[in-house]
């Protein structure tokens, strides 16, 4: 590099600083696929860590943690594992469930119900203002008493609580007063949920939640120094002494599960990610290019000096990797400012969806951040690698036939296009394998290889479509069209990746536009089919989607019990785990689905028939994603994890569902509460009846409920509104970061022109020698980029569609198990695309300007 | 007796539970005197009837409406080789709430803290050894039932059956697991001390509480350690005491002696000392004959003379290690000589309850004639605050 | 017909304001004046950097004189609006360079048929005319190939004819056969003054060889920026 260092100022720096325009252009480009990238892998490691954090400060000391994989733990596992304390262990037992603040903002807490003798042996506890005189132990004894919590010091000073005060929390659908007992330091468990936590002893927290008889958790701590061995073995002991529906793992396992949760959501954010980056590079290959382009002659000069051709590239790629660098640095700032506004604009998707607790934490996760900033240093460094190559070969003190370099181009079209057509042909094969693990990983490829496949054949396409468009366009167009074409043809490096580029950020968002609006119009149409009761009840939760705890039985008749009530569907479940996945176990009355039929049935069979069937016959019936999945038909048999042992039921039928992407197996109210002992319901659909308006009859339940329950009463409108504004939130970030790739795209095409201009300064004097006047020859420019726009929006329209047609019916089906129907915004794409021809357009006026100010007679006096 | 005969209120709560660790039974043993009911809505606790009489088998249950209870068992025994150990199990249970039962729907509704503690002593082997157990009421921790006696600590057990009493408890030494199973045969009725079983503690009215023992149980079981296991016999001593009120304000500590003689007579002796630690501000004593008949000892029935003393290396503190007890009524002159000097259990890191309860011969004094075994506790002699509380 | 072209005591200086330099005023032409009757072949002598491409580039239309009046058929090109200077440069004035005559991008016949097509005249016309000029030059079978498939010969045979595809009354060489071997180059000039005086084209051939100026019907030599009488 030392030989290197003398060219650096000349080549790069002194360039620069004459061009800051391009070069804060370049930066911007690489910042935008890296800030892309970050807040992805940023918001994704918020959300995971904030999790991963609680886990790990609720298993606290825990070597093994036994979790419910059914309704929830019975209390009589602790009387089952009591052995296990002549082995030494400590057995902690606890609850765990989400309130939320009745009041305020309705913010989610997670309340954890804890037994203050034990708890110590695998939390800490330390509370504020603690003297010598008053002592952890002893305060913590004070959540001994009824409706006491403790309170982590953040939560109490942002509530204005002390020792004393009163919280009302919300929980199935009843309003619960709490009194402060203690206020913790920020420490210990107290960090758990991120300080958005309350203590409260067992049978409070039982009490509270209505979970009498079940525990949520029970963690055990092993002896000092127990072999990894014995570990094992003793976990396997326990899992003997288990009672169906119960598991023991290591509280690792915990965060293993959610992860998994979460994998889907991060891997299809990535793969979409990953496009700005693509475009991205581009940026930095263009840039370099044109660096190249313009200093041919200082390289020329450089190497009569004596410089070496290794160390020309080694300056450009020096370039490459300072650029890379300096975007990269950028795009992190700016990744992890984007990541933290997504968190708490929409972060609340992926909690709600995914992960049963308070909303997660920013968090700088510092593997996220490097390996964004390495990915764009990386890919600087890569794209900068033609260009560099390209300057390496400059002879000395001579200005190179462009045509010839082109000419070996052009040479590899053909190859290059068969190329294409493999890739697109390993596209089409590739949507053929099942998931990989659960994750969709041959769709990803098959979108990546459709992307490679027309990328590749742009040179093909760009030189196709000028030959033939020749003879017409110059007809129509007049001369400029023949030059257009000509430069079309004749910088084919260029202006094949510039269409390459442009339709790679036009078929992300086509296929985004593909996908999201075929899934919103499937949506829609499936909540218009499925919730047709006319009022929906849940338990007042505050500011969570959710509805938190559940409602007990007397809700249920109080509901039942007001007039015009027609019927009453309560809807229970809970989570539970098959092969380590999780998925629900729902329950409704079946009588009633297969009255209404508002069930629709994957197959198009008819809901009443089903239903009744499963009714009649103790069936379970399986949503789609489930019976993808996990493979399980109508006809096949689902066990599960009965309180008196496994239960096998056949499957009656598959029916749609897009609320959960986990799966879930339903079965008849009756059934369920014989298997699970539950009681209660998570939510209500109420039918009134005919006449009876809804408003009214809301006005009429929260009137009745009033005093005794916390409802939360939305009639049907409202409710599906909201059901698609969740949606139309849960895929903002989506839109946002096709938006990202098509500007980048856009100035992609800028970039590219702009480069053209500047490397055919000679040709564009000889041709105002020839007598063209300026305008003509900004004229073709500006045809130039039509014709490199159309190109890419055709290109990327197709690829989009083939790539939307991937994504709606092999990943999204992979990695989520919904059918989709296609349904195309032929609107929104139409104005979306006129919107990319129109930007392009307009981003071709600078280049055009370029060109038509060139001095032809400057020009030729630089020979 | 035992440490918490003498519940005391002289210092603030939270100096007991200072740093308090939950694994520690002892730490919760001074909660167990001064831990304030955290429900006040009351109807719970109740003062003890003087004139009821104790019934049995009920009687040897759990009271819930009293606040403090224990069960309380020592005994001595010997092995198929002659090796000689003691050992004491006690079962603590203090009222948390003051509200009647069946208020709250939570299994777990905490009602009481039941404590527990088990230490033995290997004469041969000059070891001494104990464990602890602390629990809430609840599925798989401790309980403590009202119909009979049968009170239940994790998998530490005493309870009675057909007329004996079967006691089992456990601990981890090094890893493997010691239990000790006995079953334990009243040779005697019970005894009710003081006037109807009620036991005077201070001069205030309410400083009574109920105290029954079964001063002589025939012990055979098992001692086993890992896969070894021990045919052990020998004779135990049980107490049950409960009440409700404020008990030993102003006592410093005390001194309770439990003698088995070879004669087949018992006597029990207990002394509360002031806070000077000098003056005996309480006595009480019982002498159970041969056939069960008990005779309650005035505090001039009896004389304690305490020949010699012995520090601890641990605490610092300096207890009593000799005595002659004399009953001149009874004709007796006992001297009592611990089995080993140091059977004193210091918590002084997790509770700073440090007392000394440890199994002792029973000599005429001046020579080697061994009359009985006895069992000695001993507080208020080491520890900040602990016992030195009192 | 061949054009009348005079050229009255012009001067062109660069710097102090001027494109390029570094402030220092350099003199270019330094007070030429000549005239070229219709259809005539005049040679312009003289070594490098004498001031050459200056003055030709000046008759092209593509610059203006700092003083002094270029006069093309009677009129002054330095008065012309940019839109009849590219009007003049696509009917009048057609330059034959050195190096870098074609559109690396188009095809030979595209590159003929340019000034045409940039002229208005029907594509299919344009490529017919310039099928012709290309027979004439010889290289009717190269029509299809790109520049950087032809030899330099062929290439500056391409550029006469591109410069002469759309009958220009003057035609301004510079260097033609600079960058070729001799037997190019005496094979372009050749075919510059047989196609010239067959079209009564007035020619004006910037060289330094004396080989190329003996074609010549007079020959004009420049040094330090003026005229060497």
């Amino acid at each position: 590099m030392s030989r290197t260092r003398p060219l650096l100022a000349p080549l790069l720096l002194r360039p620069f600083r004459e061009d800051r325009g391009r070069f804060v252009l370049t930066v911007a480009g690489i910042a935008v696929g890296v800030a892309t990238m970050a807040a992805i892998l940023l918001a994704n490691a918020s959300v995971l860590s904030s999790f991963t954090a609680t886990v790990d400060v609720v298993a606290g000391k825990a070597g093994l943690t036994v979790l419910a994989d059914g309704p929830g733990i019975p209390e009589e596992t602790l009387e089952r594992l009591a052995w296990l304390r002549m082995k030494g262990v400590a057995i902690v037992p606890a609850v765990s469930v989400t309130v939320a603040l009745a009041g305020g903002e309705g913010d989610v807490l997670e309340l954890l119900g804890i037994d203050p003798v034990t708890d110590p042996s695998v939390r800490d506890y330390r509370f504020v203002a603690e003297t010598a005189d008053e002592t952890s132990l002893e305060k913590l004894f004070g959540v001994f008493r009824a409706g006491a919590v403790l309170v982590p010091a953040p939560l109490a000073e942002r509530l204005g609580l002390g020792p004393g005060a009163e919280l009302g929390v919300l929980s199935g659908g009843a309003a619960h007063r709490l009194r402060v007992a203690g206020v913790l330091r920020m420490e210990g468990a107290a960090r758990a949920a991120a300080g958005s936590v309350l203590f409260a002893d067992l049978a409070t927290a039982q009490e509270v939640l209505g979970r009498e008889g079940f525990l949520d958790r029970i963690d055990l701590v092993l002896p000092a120094g127990l072999a990894d061995a014995d570990r094992t073995a003793l976990e396997a002991s326990v899992r003997d002494s288990l009672p169906p529906g119960v598991t023991v793992g290591r509280p690792e396992r915990r965060t293993e599960t959610v992860d998994r949760m979460v994998r889907s959501f991060r891997v299809n954010l990535t793969a979409l990610g990953l496009v700005a980056f693509l475009v991205g590079t581009y940026f930095v290959y263009n840039t370099l290019s044109i660096s190249v382009l313009r200093r041919r002659s200082d390289i020329g000069t450089v190497r009569a000096l004596g410089a070496s051709a290794r160390s020309v590239f080694l300056v450009f790629l020096a370039e490459g990797a300072a650029l890379g660098a300096l975007g990269g640095a950028l795009g992190v700032a700016l990744g992890a400012l984007l990541a933290r506004v997504a968190l708490a604009a929409v972060g609340g998707t992926a909690t709600d969806f995914y992960l049963p607790q308070a909303a997660p934490v920013f968090t700088l996760a510092p593997s996220a951040l490097a390996t964004s900033f390495l990915a764009g240093l990386g890919t600087s460094i890569l794209s900068a690698l033609a260009p560099a190559v390209e300057a390496a070969q400059v002879e000395p003190a001579s200005t190179l036939r462009h045509g010839s370099v082109e000419a070996s181009r052009r040479r590899a079209v053909g190859p290059l296009a068969l190329g294409g057509v493999a890739a697109l042909a390993l596209a089409a094969l590739a949507t053929r394998p099942g998931p990989v693990d659960g994750l969709p990983l041959f769709g990803f490829a098959s979108v990546f290889l459709v992307i490679a496949g027309v990328s590749l054949l742009a040179p093909l396409a760009v030189v196709t479509v000028a030959r033939l468009a020749d003879g017409p366009a110059v007809r129509l167009l007049g001369v400029e069209a023949r030059i257009a074409r000509a430069n079309l043809t004749g910088s084919l490096s260029r202006t094949a990746v510039a269409v390459a580029a442009l339709s790679m950020g036009i078929s992300m968002m086509v296929a985004v536009a593909f996908m999201v609006g075929s899934f919103r119009a499937t949506v829609v149409d499936w909540v218009s089919q499925t919730l047709k009761a006319d009022l929906f009840v849940a338990p007042e939760s505050g500011r969570s989607q959710r509805a938190l705890g559940r409602l007990p039985e007397e809700a249920i008749r109080l509901v039942e019990a007001v007039p015009g009530v027609a019927s009453v569907d309560p809807f229970l479940s809970f989570e539970a785990t098959r092969d380590g996945a999780p998925y629900t176990i729902g329950s409704g009355r079946f009588d009633l689905v297969a009255a209404h039929g508002d069930l629709p049935m994957a197959d198009g069979s008819d809901t009443r028939e089903v239903l009744a069937r499963a009714l009649a016959r103790g069936e379970a019936v399986v949503s789609e994603p489930y019976s993808v999945k996990f493979g399980v038909k109508a006809g096949d048999t689902v066990t599960l994890p009965a309180l008196d042992g496994p239960v096998a039921l056949r499957v009656a039928g598959v029916y749609r569902d897009y609320s959960n992407d986990r799966g879930t197996v339903t079965i008849d109210r009756a059934l369920f509460r014989r298997l699970f002992r539950m009681d209660g319901a998570g939510s209500l659909a109420v039918r009134l009846e005919p006449g009876v308006a809804p408003e009214e009859a809301r006005r009429r339940l929260l009137s009745a409920a009033e005093g005794r329950f916390a409802l939360r009463v939305q009639t049907n409108a409202v409710l599906r509104e909201a059901a698609l504004a969740l949606f139309d939130r849960t895929f903002a970030v989506t839109w946002a970061l096709e938006a990202v790739a098509i500007a980048v795209a856009v100035l992609g095409v800028f970039s590219t022109l702009l480069a053209l201009v500047l490397e055919r300064r000679r040709e564009i004097a000889l041709l105002r020698v020839l007598g063209a006047s300026a305008a003509r020859v900004a004229r073709a420019v500006r045809l130039e980029a039509a014709a490199l726009s159309s190109l890419g929006v055709v290109l990327g329209v197709a690829a989009g569609a083939a790539m939307g047609i991937v994504l709606v019916h092999v990943v999204n089906r992979q990695s989520f198990g919904w059918t989709i129907r296609t349904d195309v915004p032929w609107l929104f794409l139409a104005g979306a695309l006129a919107l990319v021809l129109l930007a392009t357009l307009a981003a071709a006026s600078r280049p055009a300007r370029l060109a038509a100010s060139t001095d032809p007679a400057a020009v030729l006096k630089e020979e | 007796m035992s440490p918490c005969h003498a519940p005391v209120r002289v210092r603030p709560v939270r100096e007991l539970v200072a740093s308090l660790r939950p694994a520690a039974a002892l730490a919760a043993l001074s909660l167990l005197f001064s831990f304030a009911p955290l429900a006040a809505e009351g109807g719970r606790f109740r003062p003890l009837d003087p004139k009821a009489t104790p019934a049995f088998p009920r009687d040897h249950g759990a009271h819930d409406d009293a606040r403090v209870e224990w069960w309380y068992v020592t005994g001595h025994l010997v092995d198929r080789d002659g090796r000689r150990s003691g050992f004491q199990l006690t079962f603590f249970r203090t009222g948390l709430v003051d509200e009647p039962k069946g208020a709250r729907s939570s299994a777990f509704a905490p009602r009481d803290l039941h404590l527990a503690h088990f230490a033995r002593t290997d004469v041969d082997g000059r070891a001494f050894r104990y464990a602890e157990r602390a629990h809430r009421d609840g599925p798989g921790g401790a309980s403590a039932r009202t119909t009979h006696l049968d009170v239940a600590n994790e998998d530490w057990r005493l309870t009675e059956l057909g007329g004996k009493l079967y006691l089992r408890a456990s601990d981890r030494v090094d890893g493997v697991e010691e239990t000790l199973t006995l079953l334990l045969t009243p040779e005697k009725p019970p005894v009710l001390h003081g006037e109807n079983g009620l036991s005077k503690k201070a001069a205030e009215p309410d400083a009574v509480s109920r105290y029954v023992s079964f001063t002589r149980l025939r012990a055979e079981g098992w001692a086993t350690r890992g896969d070894e296991a021990r045919s052990v016999t020998g004779s135990a001593w049980m107490d049950h005491e409960w009440g409700s009120g404020a008990i030993g304000r102003g006592t410093r500590g005390w001194d309770w002696f439990s003698v088995q003689l070879e004669d087949g007579r018992d006597l029990m002796i207990y002394q509360l000392r002031g806070e000077d630690d000098t003056r005996t501000l309480h006595s009480s004593g019982t002498l159970v004959e041969r056939d069960g008949r008990a005779t309650p000892l005035a505090p001039g029935d009896f004389s304690v003379e305490v020949t010699a003393r012995w520090t601890s290396q641990r605490s610092k503190g300096t207890y009593p290690a000799r005595w002659i007890l004399r009953v001149p009524k009874a004709s007796l002159a006992l001297e009592i000589v611990p089995v080993l000097p140091d059977q004193e259990l210091v918590t002084d890191r997790s509770t700073r309850v440090t007392y000394w309860e440890g199994a002792c011969d029973v000599r005429a004094p001046g020579s080697d004639r061994p009359l009985g075994r006895a069992y000695v506790e001993l507080t208020g002699y080491a520890g900040k605050g602990a016992l030195g509380l009192f | 017909m061949g054009a009348r072209v005079e050229v009255v005591e012009v001067r062109k200086s660069w710097g102090a304001g001027g494109s390029g330099g570094d402030g220092a005023v350099a003199e270019a032409l330094a007070g030429v004046s000549f005239v070229l009757d219709p259809g005539e072949f005049v040679a312009l002598l003289g070594p490098s950097g004498c001031g050459k491409s200056t003055l030709l580039h000046l008759l092209g239309g593509l610059d203006r004189p700092s003083s002094g009046r270029v006069i093309v058929d009677g009129s002054d090109l330095a008065r012309l609006s940019e839109a009849d200077r590219d009007l003049y440069r696509r009917r009048t004035a057609a330059t034959v360079f050195q190096l870098f005559n074609l559109l690396p991008t188009m095809t030979a016949l595209e590159n003929v048929a340019l000034p045409l097509l940039l002229d208005g005249v029907p594509a299919s016309e344009a490529d017919g005319r310039a099928e012709r000029l290309l027979g004439e030059v010889g290289l009717a079978a190269k029509s299809g190939s790109f520049p950087w498939q032809l030899s330099g010969g062929q290439m500056q045979r391409v550029a006469v004819a591109r410069a002469l595809v759309a009958s220009p009354a003057l035609l301004l060489a510079d260097e033609p056969t600079g960058s070729l071997d001799s037997r190019s180059g005496a094979q372009v000039l050749d075919l510059i003054a047989e196609l010239a005086s067959a079209r009564g084209v007035t020619v004006l051939l910037a060289t330094h060889s004396d080989e190329a100026a003996r074609r010549a019907s007079r020959t004009l030599r420049l040094r330090d920026g003026l005229l060497e009488r």
